[in-house]
């Protein structure tokens, strides 16, 4: 996820699946993150250690705060202990689910032993682990 | 990267929800790179005042618009034809929003609808009215040629022409009604996103710093500074091409010395 570039960004049809995608995994980084974390973690060290992007990261904090998991203080982002707390009763549906994707490539630069006219998988730097390390 | 201008963004992107999408990415962290403190005011002001408009929208629109032909404007599918504004071998915006309408009317108006504005036509005997559609008006230049073109032609000009756009500035709005003696209805009505700022100090320093971004993708002031004759139009449908009236910082592709530059939204 870290760097899909344009060569790598799907085509339309694919895009919402995409970016789905792309919000799960942004939602399991930072709570790793941030879980591990005994002091708040500034805004510029959360998106480098998570390596999401701004969007992403703050989709997943307006989704979190909301309910009251997350707090955004001077200092940085924070787990609450009710996030804790979710984030241990749902660790399984957060940190071990299976994310992949398939799309049409777009760029012959996608790969070069493959036609691009088929349906692939990502290449495999871009696949979610099922322990996305 | 300047980090408080990242933290504005952040704190933008959690209010604006449209902006969280991830092919918007590249878009915003160009703003982020390319901004002093004082310029990102005015990328603050234009996303936050931004139009952002989904199919829903247009669904919406299409349907008060159905209601409008035939229980407004009491028009008759078989002396009515309704015409979008493409072009021949050209794509064009309005098609679909001449679809979403075509799909609200009921189905003896299938015959009526055409997306091609000079194939539309080739068919036309028995019609007394016709109904113009575009999905946006800007400035109404472009409409405006059409309608004197058909006013101009001995074999149209008989016809009552009505117009309707999904989203329109006001400016462009007034000016084709009058020509249309009221006949034109458009779901949205925009305001210039700057000028209109209150109070007048506000609305300087955001002109200032628009001017000052600009440069950036200008060498010199032209046609499409502040959008394509001052529009000052923020306003985008999902999915389509960004109207050349919107502030180019949201969708020119090049900086002044050439380089390719990463917009907010496509235009082609």
């Amino acid at each position: 996820m870290r760097h899909l570039e344009k060569p790598y960004f799907p085509d339309a049809s694919n895009l919402e699946n995409y970016e789905e995608v792309v919000l799960k995994v942004a939602k399991r980084r930072i709570l790793k993150i941030l879980f591990k974390a005994s002091a708040p973690v500034p805004l510029a060290h959360l998106l480098e250690q998570a390596r999401v992007s701004i969007c992403s990261a703050a989709a997943v904090y307006a989704e979190l705060s909301t309910g009251g998991k997350i707090v955004r203080t001077d200092a940085g982002f924070l787990l609450t202990e009710e996030g804790r707390r979710w984030a241990l009763r749902n660790r399984k549906k957060i940190f071990m689910q299976q994310l992949a994707m398939t799309y049409k490539a777009k760029s012959s630069s996608f790969s070069k032993n493959t036609s691009v006219d088929h349906l692939k998988t990502l290449p495999k730097q871009y696949t979610l682990s099922r322990f996305d390390t | 990267m300047d980090s408080d201008i990242q933290e504005r963004m952040f704190t933008l992107i959690t209010k604006l929800s449209w902006t969280s999408r991830e092919r918007y990415r590249r878009g915003l962290e160009a703003f982020i790179r390319d901004c002093s403190t004082s310029e990102f005011d005015v990328i603050e002001h234009i996303l936050t005042n931004l139009r952002y408009c989904t199919s829903v929208d247009l669904e919406d629109a299409a349907e008060k618009a159905g209601a409008i032909i035939t229980k407004a404007w009491h028009l008759d599918p078989d002396d009515t034809m309704i015409v979008g504004l493409s072009e021949p071998n050209k794509t064009c915006g309005s098609t679909a929003y001449v679809r979403a309408i075509e799909l609200q009317l009921p189905r003896c108006w299938d015959k009526s609808i055409n997306t091609n504005f000079v194939s539309a036509f080739r068919h036309r005997d028995g019609q007394k009215n016709l109904i113009l559609i575009d999905d946006f008006i800007g400035t109404g230049e472009k409409l405006n040629k059409k309608i004197e073109s058909l006013r101009n032609n001995p074999k149209t000009q008989s016809y009552t022409i009505h117009a309707i756009s999904f989203a329109g500035m006001s400016f462009g709005i007034d000016f084709l009604s009058n020509k249309l003696s009221g006949r034109l209805h458009s779901e949205l009505k925009l305001e210039r996103a700057i000028s209109n700022e209150d109070p007048i100090e506000r609305g300087l320093h955001l002109i200032e710093q628009m001017e000052s971004l600009e440069k950036d993708i200008f060498t010199k002031p032209g046609a499409y500074t502040f959008g394509y004759k001052k529009s000052e139009t923020a306003f985008y449908l999902e999915a389509t091409n960004i109207p050349n009236n919107n502030f180019p910082i949201l969708w020119w592709d090049k900086y002044s010395d050439e380089t390719p530059r990463e917009t907010l939204f496509p235009r082609r």
